[in-house]
């Protein structure tokens, strides 16, 4: 009787313990075949396709267009919030648990690289990177790593100047084409409207001073100067470096900013354009759309190049966001057959319907594009990013760069530190 | 015949009959039996414990010794990380920073939550309206609470914003002073309402009686207060004073979304830098190493708290 008794535990406990561990394996498995063949792949990006936002219902339209096409691979979407995405992607890669696709934004790039969360592409994608590489404008020397490509853009961007030619008619002021008249017309934006600033410089260090190193950089390299060398040792704190902190100062000291600029993030610029508090910007052109959304705003927002000198505008740096394959994908294939799709001519256009400017050269002449709305706007901002265009600076501590940078820019411009010694102090703090 | 009801001493029973040897080791068998069914029992506990509060100690400090890259642990660096920490001036200023931030936001919120537990313990009209109108900020993520202050404390449109004073335009987030200010009355402004419902719990259990005879003997409300109330409370008040603590040192959401540390680092704390040394900066052994001195940190001030509290008791 006894023997009974504990020979039905051992049954009923064993089944428990079955009925545990089943559903955990399940949670555990981020990808595989289902008995049909189908693979199933997941894509870990920060866009969200239930969302009303223009790219996430492209993305949402993309995908299912994707699934459609072929029964061979099925793509699910799981959208993380653009702040956390990296580092969720690094943690959960670690542990075996990464995504099959992943969207990575270009200055992030390095770090995943070195984090190991993405596998290189030339295996699987053979000679089509190839076809990608010639008709891509954005710079390819920005996803290769040691040789080895390793994600491909699918959008690109630049920094341009917005401004508000409403404003600018107001007081008789016609468009800067040097540094000197963006400092001039800045401030007498600021003196003879109702805009609290004149041209926004986002010094926060909310998002790790992110706004400040989109301006820092091109300022740099405008004056001759390299944020980082060929080892990635920083060289910033000299001659170049100090100019473009002085480029800054002389808006600052002409009242185009004031300490609002302290607390202003790349968002904060943003919706201060759209809400008519800031008059002129170097802004993404990512964003233009959303800050030509606000109340009387619309087309009286333009953008150019910022200018520089008499020789040329402000160079720009070119980044965008990538689509890699994981390191944990267990069908490399189809994740790349994923990325095929993904890159392709019809889906670009969409995203660019969403006020994405696509990353492939031959989208700005198919019909579908030229019948966008925007198409000749988006394509002087190609014609600006091919001339002078350059991939932003990857390194595999951005963010520490980053934030060291803009703690160096709040010195020299608003407490009046000497800007070397700010950023030597900064070019110390990274490298250490 | 009688039958007795007792049993002669002489013949003992059946059941008493001497047993053999061996009962004696299955007596200290069932002994050892119920002093370990116990601890059986109290195992599965432990480990639970264990595993969710030791393990992850344990494994800060093991990774604050230890060289990183990205979650890979590497080799071991002794006290390297605390050296850049504790041996740094920067460090230093940090650690001064959320002291600051700690003690001035304690300052704040323990006498008013005392105050408002007073003022929502006393008969009155509309009292419970009071009472979720108080608590209301509680229920506000970190998150939205640092947006919705930022909105109201912008100088141009916000309904808070000083604007321009004396001529002078005033950004509360662009002055180191009035950011960390503004800091200290947002956590002030979201902690309070926990503070105050535990300190009016604790009002709702001093027996009525006590404050009616000290009023019998002439004492005034203040005096009752004092001598008759605060010392009821004290126990509540010393845990929300250890509770509040640990949530302040610890507090990340706050800080990150509405100063991001700035600006010129003036509420940059400890608890954000550990926060972008792992997150941000992936340099998890130094980020480990800023956890553990924050876990010192708790450690002293609850201690230090007990035993203020013990120490009153004897009083």
């Amino acid at each position: 009787m006894r023997t009974h008794l504990t020979a039905r535990r051992a049954a009923v406990a064993l089944a428990a313990a079955v009925a545990l561990t089943v559903p955990l394996a399940a949670c555990g498995t981020s990808s595989g075949a289902e008995p049909g063949g189908t693979s199933q792949l997941e894509l870990w990006t920060f866009l969200d396709p239930a969302s009303d936002d223009a790219r996430g219902k492209a993305l949402k339209q993309v995908v299912e267009g994707f699934n459609a096409s072929q029964d061979d691979v099925e793509v699910t979407v799981r959208s993380i919030n653009y702040a956390q995405i990296d580092a969720e992607v690094i943690r959960a890669t670690s542990s075996g648990q990464g995504p099959d696709i992943l969207n990575v934004y270009s200055t992030q790039l390095a770090t995943h690289v070195d984090a190991g969360t993405l596998q290189p592409l030339a295996d699987v994608a053979g000679a089509d990177l190839d076809t990608l590489k010639d008709d891509s404008i954005f710079p390819f020397d920005g996803v290769t790593f040691d040789g080895e490509v390793m994600s491909v853009p699918w959008e690109v961007r630049a920094w341009m100047l917005w401004y508000r030619q409403d404003l600018l008619d107001q007081i008789g002021a016609s468009l800067p084409t040097t540094s000197a008249e963006l400092v001039d017309v800045a401030a007498r934006l600021v003196a003879e409207t109702d805009v609290t600033t004149g041209l926004a410089i986002g010094f926060s260090d909310q998002g790790l001073g992110a706004d400040f190193v989109e301006k820092f950089i091109p300022f740099t390299w405008a004056n001759g100067g390299e944020v980082l060398d060929g080892a990635g040792e920083p060289v910033f704190a000299d001659d170049a470096g100090v100019a473009a902190l002085g480029m800054m100062a002389d808006l600052h000291d002409a009242g185009a900013f004031g300490d609002e600029a302290l607390s202003m993030t790349a968002d904060d610029v943003v919706q201060g354009v759209a809400a008519g508090t800031i008059a002129m910007a170097i802004e993404g052109t990512q964003r233009v759309g959303a800050a030509r959304a606000g109340d009387g705003i619309g087309d009286n927002l333009q953008v150019a190049p910022a200018p520089f000198d008499a020789s040329g505008p402000l160079p720009t740096a070119v980044a965008g966001q990538t689509m890699g394959i994981g390191a944990n994908s267990a069908d490399p294939e189809g994740a790349w057959k994923f990325i095929e799709y993904y890159t392709s001519v019809e889906s670009a256009t969409a995203f660019a319907e969403a006020g994405v400017l696509p990353s492939r050269s031959s989208v700005y002449d198919t019909d579908a594009f030229s019948a966008l709305g925007n198409a000749d706007e988006l394509r002087g901002w190609r014609e600006y990013i091919a001339e002078h265009g350059r991939a932003e600076v990857t390194s595999t501590r951005f963010n520490e760069l980053s934030s060291a940078l803009v703690s160096a820019g709040q010195k020299a411009v608003f407490q009046g530190e000497d800007p070397l010694a700010a950023l030597t102090a900064a070019a110390s703090a990274y490298g250490g | 015949m009688t039958m007795s009801l007792t049993t002669p001493p002489t013949a003992p029973p059946p059941s008493r009959a001497p047993r053999p040897p061996a009962t004696v080791p299955a007596t200290r068998r069932r002994s050892l039996r119920s002093s370990r069914l116990p601890l059986a029992l109290l195992a599965p506990a432990v480990a639970l414990v264990a595993l969710v509060s030791v393990f992850p100690i344990l494994f800060a400090l093991n990774l604050s010794v230890h060289e990183t890259r990205y979650t890979q642990v590497g080799d071991l660096v002794g006290l390297q990380h605390y050296l850049s920490v504790l041996g740094t001036a920067q460090g230093w200023a940090m650690i001064g920073r959320s002291m600051v931030y700690v003690v001035g936001s304690l300052v704040l919120a323990l006498p008013l939550a005392v105050g408002l537990a007073h003022l929502l313990d006393r008969p009155a009209r509309l009292r419970r309206v009071f009472r979720v109108l108080i608590l209301m900020p509680w229920v506000i993520s970190q998150t939205v609470a640092a947006l919705l202050w930022r909105w109201l404390l912008n100088p141009d449109y916000g309904p808070l914003g000083l604007g321009s004073l004396g001529g002078q335009r005033v950004d509360v987030l662009a002055d180191p002073v009035l950011a960390m200010v503004a800091l200290v009355l947002v956590n002030v402004w979201l902690s309070y309402p926990l503070a105050t419902i535990l300190v009016l719990a604790a009002l709702q259990g001093v027996p009525a009686e006590l404050h009616e005879a000290a009023e019998v003997d002439g004492a005034t409300a203040f005096r009752r207060f004092r001598s008759v109330t605060l010392p009821m409370i004290a126990p509540t008040v010393f845990v929300v004073a250890i509770m509040l603590t640990l949530l302040y040192f610890n507090m990340v959401t706050l800080v990150l979304t509405f100063t991001g540390g700035g600006p010129f680092s003036a509420t940059q704390l400890v608890s954000l830098e550990a926060y972008q040394q792992s997150f941000s900066y992936f340099n998890l052994g130094l980020g480990a190493a800023y956890s553990v001195i924050l876990f010192v940190f708790n450690v002293v001030f609850g201690l230090a708290y007990i035993r203020m509290l013990r120490g009153d008791r004897d009083v």
